[in-house]
Order: C-alpha cells, then structure tokens, then sequence
C-alpha cells in the first residue's frame, strides 16, 4: 500500500479510465456476440494495459485482479474455454471492481475495496475449467489411468490450489529405477519435514517473511528433484506452489496478511501423492505439540516469538477493571508520542527523542501486560525492540522506519480506540508485528554476519571439491543428465552475473542467482555430492547476505560471485566452453545479452524436445514449457532492464508464440518453429536502442493524439474569445459612424469632393480590415469551441451498460442502437444532460418497451428497439431517444389530468394532442402515484425538463399509441454563446434568447383587448396574454406611436407575448454572468455586452413568465378581494389564467 | 474574504505606525477606507439598471468586459442628501474576494496617512445595531470627523442576506411604494 507511486498516480487514473470505458464497451459488444475474437482479443489489450500500468503504480489489487482477469481472457482467446453469458458478466463485474478502486484511488490515493473474493471467483472459474479441459481432451497413453484419478479425486474441486494431474507415487514406483527412487523419497521427507515445520508455524496464526523464505525453499529443492525424476506433473504442482510462496512473500512484505492454508493444503496434495509423507508430517505435529506445551523453542528463535503470542494470549483474559485506566493512561501517552514522533521526523537522529518514545513505550507495552492485552503487548514489545536497536545505533533511523513507528503508533491508537468502543482487541497487529521482526531480525542478523562473511568465503573456496573423485562413484547415465543440468544452470547463472554488474536493481539479479544455486544444491545432493553441495551451500550463504546488503542499502562487494564461479569452473572442466559469457565487459553486454536469450530460447527448445520421450502427456509438458517460461521471462525482465519495455512487450509476444505452437500437440513443430523466433528475438535486442526510440506502432491504432487541459483554462480562454468577438462588434459599430461622418461631411458640412474620397477610401480600408478581423475572430471563436467539443459518444456510451442492467433481470429484451455519435458536444453540456437521458432511456424501458410476451402478442419483434440518436440542427445539437414500445395513450393522461383537478373536463378536451402528451411534463404529474402501467411515465419529467430548460435546451415529446415514443431534446452546441433577439425596451437594450422566441408580430392598439387586468391579443383564433415589458420593468416606455412590437415566447408549453419598443435584431451574444444577489428573481439570467460597450439584460423567459403569472394572481386576488391560496407553481397559475381568458 | 483585509490591516508602515487611507466624499460627510482594500478608482460610466434587483443596487456597469453590480453607497449608508442634484461621479471598486463591486460615491479626496493612535473606535451607540459593523472607527482631522469603513461590512453583512433571502415581491411592493 505504502508502495503506490504516487507521481504515476494521476497519469494511471486517467489512463485507465478511458481503457476502462473502452473495456465496458467492448465487454458489452462480446455478451452481444460471444464467439467474436476480435472483441476478445480487445479486451484483452485493454485490460492488459490496466494491468500492466497498475503494476508499475504498484498497485496491487487491481494489477492482482487484471492479471486473474487477464488469464481468463487467455483461456477464452485460446478457445480452451468457452465464452459464456456469465463470464462476461463476471468480467464486467471485475471491471467495475477495478473502477470502484480507482475511483478510490482518486479520492485517497488508496485502494480500499478488497478484491480478493473475486479473484477467488475467478481462481475456481480458471482452474474448473483447467479440469475440463483436461477432461475432455484425448487421452494420450499413460495418462489415462491418470485421468480417472482426477476426476475422482475430491480434494482438488473447489479448491483454490489444486493441481489437477495428481498421480499417485506408486505410479512413479514402477516406472523409475527403486534405488534412485529412494534416494528421491529420502531426499524428499526431509524437505518436506521442513515444510511442515513452516506450515505449523502459519496454523499459529503468524506468518513472517522468513518463514516463507524456507518454505519457498524447499519447495524450490523438492522441485528440482522431482525435476530431475522426471515426475512432470508434481513438477507442475510445485511450480505453481512456489508462485503461489512467491505471492504471497511479495504481499507479505507490503505488509498484508497471507493465508495460513496456503501451505497446509499443498502439503495434503503433497501426502496424497507420496503417502510416505503422512509419518512425517505426523512426527512433526507431535513434536510441535510437545514443543509448545513446554513452551520450548522448537527450531527458530522467531518461532519463540509465535508461542510467546500464543501463551500470552492463551494465558490472559483482559482485565476489564484495569481497562478504563489504561485507556486514559495510554491516550495521554500516545499524545505525547504522536508529538515526539513528528519532531522525530524533523530531527532524525535525535537520540533524546528516542530515549522518550522509548519510554512512552514501555510504558503502554507495561500497562498492557498488565492489562491482559496480549496484541497490544506484543505489538509495543516490538517497536521497544526496534527502539531499543535505534539507540544503539545497530539500526540507522531513516524515513522508512519513522514510516514504521508511525504505522506502529496508528495501530496502537486504532487498537485502543476499540478497546474503549468494545472492550476487545479487534484489529490484528499481526502484519505490522510481522514486519517489526522481519526488520529486528534482519537487522540483528546483519550485524553479526557482515563481520564473517569473507572469513567464510577464504575458507570455502579453500576446500573446493574436486571433480575427480566425483566421477567414478556415479553411475555414467545420470551423469550425463546433471552435467547437462549444471551447464544449463550456470549459463543462467554466468548471466545473471554478466547482468548483476551492469544493473541498478541488483536485489532482483542477486536472488535469481540465488534461486539457481539452490537448484545446483539440490542436484548435488541427488547426486550424492556432498562436498559439491556444501560449496553450493555456501555460496547461497554469501549471495544471501549480499542480497540482504542491498535491501540495507549498502554497497556489497560481489567479488566473490567470481570467485565461485570459477572455482565452479576448475571443478567441471566442462563448463569452459559456457565460460566465454561471464567475461562480459560493459560494452559487449548488450550482444551478450542476446546470445543468453537465444541460448535460453534453445533451453526451452530442448526441453520441449526431450519431453515427449520421457512422459507422453501433452499437457504437462506445456506446464513444464510455462515453467521455463516463467523463469525465461523473469530472467530477462531484469537483465533487459537496460532495454526499452515496449521491447519487453514483444518478447512476451514471442513467447506467447512460442507457448502456444506447444500447446498444439506436435512439440516437433514447436521446435522447427523456434529458430525463426530466436533470430527475431535477436534483432529485437540488436535493435533495441532503435526501438525504444520510435514511436510505438502498434498501438497506433486508436490512439487520438492529445493534451489534458485544465478546462479552467479553456474557459479563460473562452471569454477572452467573446471578448474579442464584442470588440469586433465595437469595431463595426465604429466603421457604421465613420459612414455617417461621411456622409454628413458630403451632404451637409460641403466638405470638397476630393477631400470626401480620401475619407471614403479609407472608410472602405477599414471596412476591409474589420471584415477581416470579423473572420479571424469567428475562426477563432469556432477553434476554442471546438476545445470543448466532444463527440456525443462520450455520452452514450454510458447507456449501452445502463440498458444492460436494466433488462438483465426482467423479461425484456432491448437492442439498443447509438447513431451519430461523432457528433460533438460541449464538454459542460455533456455533463449535463447525462442524468436527464438516463432518465428518459429508463423511462423508455421501463414503461416504454413491452416484455417479450406481450409484444409477440401485439405482432411486434421480441427485441424492443431503442435509438439513440444525434445529430446537428444548425446551431442546436438534437439528440432524440426513439422507442418502439407501447407508447403514451392520450386518453390515460387526460383522465389523470382531470381526476388530479388540473383541468376540468372542458379544458381538457380543448388541449391538442400535443399539449396533452406535455402534460407529462408538469411537477405534479410525476411525483404522486404514476398514472398506470401502461402509461406510467412522467417519472421525474419535469426535472429533465427544467434541465434541459436551464441549458437554453427545449424537449419535445412525440408519441403514437402501440407504435412508440420520441423524446426530443433540443440543446445548443455552447453555453457561453446564444443566438438572440436583441429588443429594445425605453432606453435599455435586452436579450431574448431565440430558443425561446416563437414568432415576433407588430400589432396596433385595436388589437389587444383587457380581460381581467390582462391585455389580450387573438392570433390565428387563440387567444394569448401580452405584457408590456416596460411595465414589468418599470422603465419608461418611449413608443408614442399606437403600433408596437410584440415577441411571443414559448416557454414551458406556455405561449405569452411581450410588447417592445423596438426589434433590433438577431445577434450571437456572449453570456456573462450576473452577480448571483443581483440576479435572483430579477427575471435575468444574465448579461452580454454589446458593440458599443453598453449592457444588455438576457431574459431568463422561464424565471420572468412565472413572475408575471404570480404577479397576476396577486393582483386578481387584491382586486376580487379574495384570499385566495396562491398556487406558486406555473402549471397551475397560468392553467387559471388561461381558464379566465376564456 | 476577511484575510485580505485583515492583511491589509496588518501591513502597517510599522515604524511610523501609520496608516493610509483613501479619503472620499458623500455630501457633506467624509469617509476613509483603508488603501490596501481598494483595487481601483474609476469614473463613473453608464450603470445600467437591473430591475428586481435589491434596491441598494444601483444596476451594472461593464468593466473591462466583466459585468459588475454597483452599488449606491449613499443609499446604501442612508445619507439622504437633498442636494443630490450633482449626480455621482466616481466608482471605487475594492478587491473583496473574488466578488468585485463598485460604490458608487461622491467625490475622491487625496490619500490620508494617520497613525493608528488616532482613530477611535465608534461610539457605541452608533454600533449598536448590527447593521452599522461596517464602521470601523473615526478620526478626527481639523475640524472634521472622518469616518472609517470597512467595505466588505458594507456588502456583507447581514443585511445583504436578509435582502437576499426577501421575496421579490415584497421588493417589488416596497419599490411600487417608493416610486408612488
């Protein structure tokens, strides 16, 4: 956790997000079409890429549960499983996992969700099917019996590790020699002794690093034997065993817990398979049980720690009298801490600071014995010890390890906090104990071993075993076969070597050397070579010291690598010709590097040649290949490490052909296959400078060249454009004054007529100069526009997955289809009308679309049709969601209508059909009991309404009973620029948005008539209410003549006509907001600047109708005397209004 | 908001202890505030009108291109003035947070330096309602009293809420009332 990069952090949420929102997609399209390969294989990419981006953040969980993802997707492009309905819905399910957690990430830059349930999902979804396939596959000779041993074979179902070509010793009696058998079996007890000895040690509840270490050890040396009696399938079992410890030492060492099983269920496979082992583990659990009885140490000292645990644990019950105390008591101390612990962090190094924690410490860890708080006690025990190194100097204090004591002093703060909630300890302290003694051990250790360490190296290389007195003893055959074994593993070695000298990260280097040395180990000892495997031995000693000089941050000396090696040499004259590699001057790496990936390709080459002979099963034979490929590519990994990774990437490739040319089931093939590979791998490192420096090809593919902007910026950026377009405004505004001069010069001044040309002509210069500054500023304008554009499918590609939810558990089918999605958008509108669609699409399937039954009923397809659509109208973008389900029935709607008293029957027949379908539209409609099933929509209408209302949108809806329904919202491409109509009202110039402007009429007096204290205009037979915006406004009114101006709008659905002084026309207009006090309830939705500096008024037409309508209403209710309940809501007042008008 | 001018506040010349002020006029009344919290002084241009809005807001005015409120610091402090024929001629516009605002006064009058010791805090009885916090203290010069404001009181106290939260016909109703 700690390990999360958090430079890389933003880059990979940003990333992943849109190879997230490209996966859904495409996991969408494959539960469409499941057997399309094409989509998988995009997947695939996709969620390689999440995974290969959360590795190198370090995020654990989702690179955890991408790569499980990623193994399925394997499977089902492989065609070795089937691609199904509930995998894909497993697949999405892990997507949104790895969504919820970046969203996490985003917000805490931590991964709080756990993944592990769905990675177990996962596990048995992979490893059933890893049985089927084996199943169902040929049997191939002697793998038959196997095979019914499988499937019989209870342990392994269900079970998280398995390893499903168990067969049973006495199979691998009869085929092998007895006496090398024995040797194996000895050999094998006493490694397996050593793993029950760890797995008891887990059943206690404490896992630490160092446990792991041996466990993975041996597991490392039986497999090498196992290796070497040809057993493949165990061989496979253990490869996967030791991937597993790797694991699990990895999540370990971050500090999360492992599971105690993981070592206990092998071993069952392991007894199964080898039944001699039973005594072994039973002498052990004995033993154990003795041990921990007397309380003794039983073979480590941090086994001592573990029964310590146990007993205090055991032998305590919290003292609840003393509890309240200590609570106090510890609170105030931890306060103080928390206060060294920060100066800690300012003045590393300050020992008094230490000697106070120290004692703050002790004092809680005193307190907490005395308590009964076993955890507690524990805990703090630890942090004393670590302390008490810090003192002494034996441990540098460095950021890491304040990191620690803070982590330490959370812990204790947690702990006593649920002491005080629950009087229990809940949270395990295990982890951090664990990582405590993983550093005091370590630490301890070090001190001691770094005086010796070259003692011991004199000493080894001083009693170098002879090959000579090897050779006879043996027997030739076997021979043969470990000198091949020993060649093969020092050129990895010799490698490594060549690698550890040129490399930073010389931990890695330094354990896979290690990892090869325990393989030479354990072959030794096969072979009987004792003094062969002390000097192995050693050397392991040396190169684990090494390794652990590193981690502490020194400089080792790896000297003696060389040394050993040579001594190795001396030994096997053998090896001479592999020599030429470790010789490897810095230069020359690279070509050398080249030659080990052939000469390991030919490894895997060999092996996959030699294993049809020795074992006829096809498919463990793959494993083994897997195995090696595993190896190959940690191997390279880091010895490329100098090399681009995109080269990495396709070696991996490489591999992946070369994995699954194996998995056909001629090997030959494989291997005539091979030298083609080994020549291209030799080019790719050849050329790996070359590489890394172009451009990546293959993902050129979909990838949109582009820059993150802070839309901050591209706002700024916006308003310095409208305010460009307002000087240009300026300017022609200017250029019509200068013609007027002219003019007036010309006409009436008397100016000459020559004089007169010169200004003409250079009033007609600027005209030129204007327009052209027209055209630049509206390039411009459309350019920064465009900035935040973005396609509509940004939009709808959120619905294909709601539309998915949405019909997964009912009887419904829906084929949803996008059209114009590259129609683009504003980015703010984009946002904003993503709830209101969500709204309508759910509406639309909910009430809109029939189930199957009733539409086969009703002669339609099963499949319900729903189209989303976009398109460009002039300056609006429409998008139109169509469906072809039932439809809305007029009449319900009416009956509604009346039965809730908005209309009275009258009324309600005089609407037209249009008006009707818009009464779903109104508040009152949607929120109370919905009308019916059939016509049951309306449900929050009216919020998508007034969204879209709020955008300077309009929605139409357009309905026919039984054939279906269209919404149609109407919404311009900005925000920040409208069209409108520019009127004038005395002095002052306003703006009416011209989505909102029906028509614009000239009327004389005659024609408005007063009804009711309204005035009254009749158009086209309808009668509609006008008011005169001077009044409303309370400006003077300087039209004296009896004819005037009169803008109708609509909004709403509501039809009202304001009376002008004067039309001046239609303009783009750039809206500036109004300070919000000014604005509330003025009837303005803002202002705009016009050419010649002065301001204008936008009309928020919605906001001014309804204070009209309410202003109305009040003066009806003044004037008739009345109180009457004023009805706030539009809908009702102007239904009153329009009742009295007739 | 408060910081700017609590900073302002602080950045006395400290070792005259003086302050600097940006002296102004409304009538007859002389008024200071404090120069740090002023961003800039303009001439009076066209305000134009927003109707509905509170009814200290005297309308907009465009400022380089930014639409800002003005208010009428006259009305605004209640300073009836029968002789208000000279209509106003300056717009100060203080740095109040990220809302700018101009106030609409009388006249502008030099930069004053006084040493903190000689302002007074308020009486008290002018404080007493909440709605005079904005007077920060006064200061005598010569024969007159020069009164010390703080504008961000001016425009948000309050007051301002409570105008804020008024319906609008009520506005309406007390402006139909004003104008009859």
């Amino acid at each position: 956790m700690a390990n999360i990069n958090t430079a890389l952090l933003n880059d990979f949420i940003d990333e992943s997000r849109e190879h997230l929102d490209e996966m859904e997609s495409l996991l969408l399209q494959l539960g469409a079409d499941l057997s399309n390969l094409d989509i998988l294989n995009d997947i695939f990419r996709t969620m390689h890429n999440v995974k290969g981006t959360s590795q190198l953040t370090g995020l654990d969980r989702i690179s955890r549960l991408s790569h499980r993802l990623e193994d399925l997707l394997d499977l089902l492009r492989r065609g070795e499983k089937e691609t199904t309905l509930d995998i894909v819905d497993m697949m999405i399910s892990g997507r949104d996992r790895i969504v919820v957690l970046v969203d996490e990430l985003e917000e805490s830059q931590q991964e709080l969700s756990t993944v592990d349930e769905l990675i177990n999902l996962l596990n048995i979804l992979l490893e059933g099917d890893a049985a089927d396939t084996l199943e169902t596959e040929p049997a191939i000779s002697s793998s038959a019996p196997l095979q019914e041993k499988i499937s019989t074979d209870p342990t392994f179902t269900g079970s998280s590790v398995t390893n499903p070509v168990l067969a049973t010793s006495t199979e691998y009696d009869e085929k092998n020699d007895e006496e090398l058998f024995n040797i194996f079996s000895d050999h094998l007890k006493e490694q397996f002794s050593l793993l029950c000895i760890a797995s008891l040690q887990f059943k206690q509840d404490s896992v630490n690093d160092e446990h792991l270490l041996e466990c993975s050890d041996a597991v490392q040396r039986i497999k090498s034997s196992v290796n070497y009696m040809g057993y493949d399938e165990v061989l496979d079992f253990l490869d996967d065993w030791s991937e597993k410890l790797d694991d699990a030492q990895e999540s370990l060492f971050r500090g999360e817990g492992v599971p105690a099983e993981l070592i206990d269920e092998n071993i069952d496979y392991m007894i199964s398979t080898f039944p001699q082992l039973e005594e072994v583990r039973q002498a052990y659990i004995e033993d154990l049980e003795d041990s921990t009885e007397q309380n003794n140490d039983i073979s480590t000292a941090v086994m001592d720690i573990f029964n310590q645990e146990e007993t205090v644990e055991e032998g305590s019950e919290i003292n609840l009298a003393l509890l309240d105390n200590f609570i106090n008591e510890s609170s105030e101390n931890l306060d103080e801490m928390s206060a060294l612990l920060l100066q800690l962090d300012d003045g590393i190094g300050n020992i008094d600071l230490l000697n106070r924690i120290f004692r703050i410490i002790h004092n809680i860890q005193g307190a907490a014995q005395l308590t009964g708080l076993a955890q507690l006690s524990l805990l703090t025990q630890r942090i004393e010890d670590l302390l008490d190194l810090l003192r002494s100097g034996q441990v540098l204090l460095d950021k890491s390890i304040v990191e620690l004591l803070y982590a330490g002093f959370y812990q204790i703060t947690l702990m006593i906090n649920e002491l005080q909630e629950s009087q229990q300890e809940v949270s395990p302290a295990e982890e951090l104990v664990a990582e405590l003694v993983f550093l005091i051990d370590r630490t301890s250790s070090m001190a001691q071993e770094a005086t010796d360490t070259e003692e011991t190296l004199k000493q080894t290389l001083s009693s170098t075993p002879s090959q000579m007195d090897l050779d006879d003893e043996n027997d030739h055959e076997l021979f043969s076969i470990f000198i091949e074994h020993l060649q093969e593993q020092y050129t990895e070695l010799t490698t490594c070597y060549a690698g550890l000298m040129g490399v930073s990260d010389e931990e890695e280097k330094l354990v896979d050397c290690l990892d090869i040395i325990n393989r030479l180990y354990s072959s030794a000892n096969y072979m009987g070579y004792i003094e062969l495997a002390h000097f192995y031995e050693e050397w392991s000693d040396a190169l684990a010291k090494a390794t652990l000089n590193i981690v502490q941050g020194e400089e080792p000396s790896l000297d003696f690598m060389n040394a050993y090696l040579e001594t190795l040499t001396r030994a096997f004259p053998q090896l001479k010709n592999t020599r030429a590699t470790p010789a490897i001057s810095k230069q020359t790496q690279q070509t050398e590097q080249t030659e080990t990936i052939i000469e390991k390709a030919n490894t895997v080459n060999s092996a996959i040649s030699i294993l049809p002979h020795k074992n006829q099963d096809d498919s463990s034979s793959k494993a083994l290949a897997d195995g090696l490929r595993i190896r190959l590519s940690n191997s390279l990994d880091s010895s490329l490490q100098t090399v681009s990774s995109s080269e990495y990437d396709t070696l991996n490739e490489v591999f992946d052909v070369l994995v699954s040319s194996e998995s056909e089931k001629a090997p030959m093939t494989a291997k005539e296959e091979d030298p083609a590979v080994i020549k291209q791998q030799k080019q790719e490192s050849n050329t790996a400078d070359e590489t890394a420096a172009r451009p990546r090809e293959t993902s050129k593919k979909k990838l949109r060249k582009s820059v993150r902007i802070d839309a901050d910026k591209i706002d700024t950026l916006m308003n310095q454009v409208g305010e460009l377009v307002v000087d240009r405004s300026y300017f022609f505004q200017l250029f019509n004054e200068m013609r007027d001069i002219q003019q007036h010069f010309k006409d009436t001044v008397g100016v000459d007529q020559k004089e007169v040309k010169l200004i003409r002509s250079f009033s007609y210069r600027l005209g030129e100069a204007i327009a052209a500054l027209g055209r630049t500023s509206n390039e411009l304008q459309e350019g920064v526009m465009k900035m935040r554009m973005l396609p509509v499918s940004h939009l709808f590609n959120r619905y294909p997955r709601l539309v998915h939810d949405l019909t997964s558990n009912i009887d419904k089918e829906v084929n949803l289809i996008l059209r114009g999605e590259e129609t683009e958008l504003d980015r703010m509108i984009v946002e904003e009308i993503s709830d209101p669609l969500i709204h309508i699409i759910r509406n639309a399937i909910d009430h809109g679309i029939e189930n199957i039954e009733e539409r086969t009923a009703n002669d339609k397809s099963e499949k319900g049709q729903l189209i989303l659509e976009a398109y460009q109208e002039s300056n609006h973008i429409v998008i139109q969601v169509t469906d072809d389900g039932r439809g809305l029935n007029p009449d319900k709607i009416k009956q509604k209508a009346v039965s809730k008293g908005l209309y009275s029957d009258e009324e309600i027949e005089r609407l037209s059909d249009r008006e009707v379908l818009n009464l779903i539209l109104m508040p009152g409609f949607s929120t109370a009991d919905k009308i019916t099933a059939t016509s049951g929509r309306g449900v929050g209408m009216d919020v998508v309404k007034r969204n879209i209302e709020t955008l300077n949108g309009t929605l139409d809806i357009d309905s026919r009973l039984g054939k279906g329904t269209q919404i149609r919202l109407k919404i311009p491409l900005t925000l920040a620029i409208i069209h409108a109509l520019m009127i004038r009202v005395g002095k002052d110039i306003m703006t009416i948005p011209l989505t909102n402007v029906d028509e614009t009429l000239r009327i004389s007096d005659e024609d408005t008539s007063m009804v009711e204290g309204v005035e009254v205009i009749y158009l086209r037979g309808v009668a509609l209410p006008v008011f005169r915006l001077s009044k409303l406004f309370k400006v003077t009114s300087d039209n004296d003549s009896d004819k005037s101006f009169v803008v109708i709008v609509n909004t709403d659905g509501q039809r009202i006509g304001f009376m002008v002084d004067e039309l001046l026309g239609q303009e783009e207009v750039v809206i500036k907001p109004l300070e919000d006090y000014v604005q509330e309830k003025s009837g303005f939705s803002g202002a705009t600047i016009v050419g010649d500096g002065r301001i204008s008024l936008i009309i928020d037409v919605y906001e001014l109708v309804k204070m009209t309508s309410d202003l109305q209403i009040r003066r009806n209710r003044e004037q008739a005397g009345i109180m009457k309940l004023a009805n706030s809501t539009l809908s009702s007042s102007s239904g009153e209004m329009s009742d009295r008008l007739h | 908001m408060a910081t700017t001018f609590e900073l302002g506040r602080q950045e006395v010349d400290e070792d005259e202890g003086m302050m600097q002020f940006v002296g102004f006029g409304i009538g007859k009344e002389s008024f200071g505030v404090n120069i740090l919290s002023v961003q800039e002084i303009i001439r009076s241009t066209d305000v134009t009108p927003v109707p509905n809005s509170p009814s200290f807001i005297e309308g907009v005015i465009n400022l380089r291109g930014d639409i800002i409120p003005v208010i009428d610091l006259r009305k605004r402090l209640k300073l009836f003035d029968p002789d208000k024929s000279q209509q106003s001629n300056w717009i100060l516009i203080p740095g109040i947070g990220n809302r700018i605002v101009g106030f609409i006064v009388d006249n502008v009058s030099e930069v004053l330096k006084l040493t903190e010791d000689s302002i007074a805090p308020p009486p008290g009885i002018v404080i007493a309602g909440r709605e005079n916090q904005y007077i920060q203290g006064v200061c005598e010069i010569g024969d007159q009293l020069l009164i010390i404001l703080d504008f961000e009181s001016v425009l948000f106290n309050e007051e301002y809420y409570a105008l804020k939260d008024m319906d609008y016909e009520e506005i309406n109703l007390i402006e139909e009332v004003s104008v009859g």
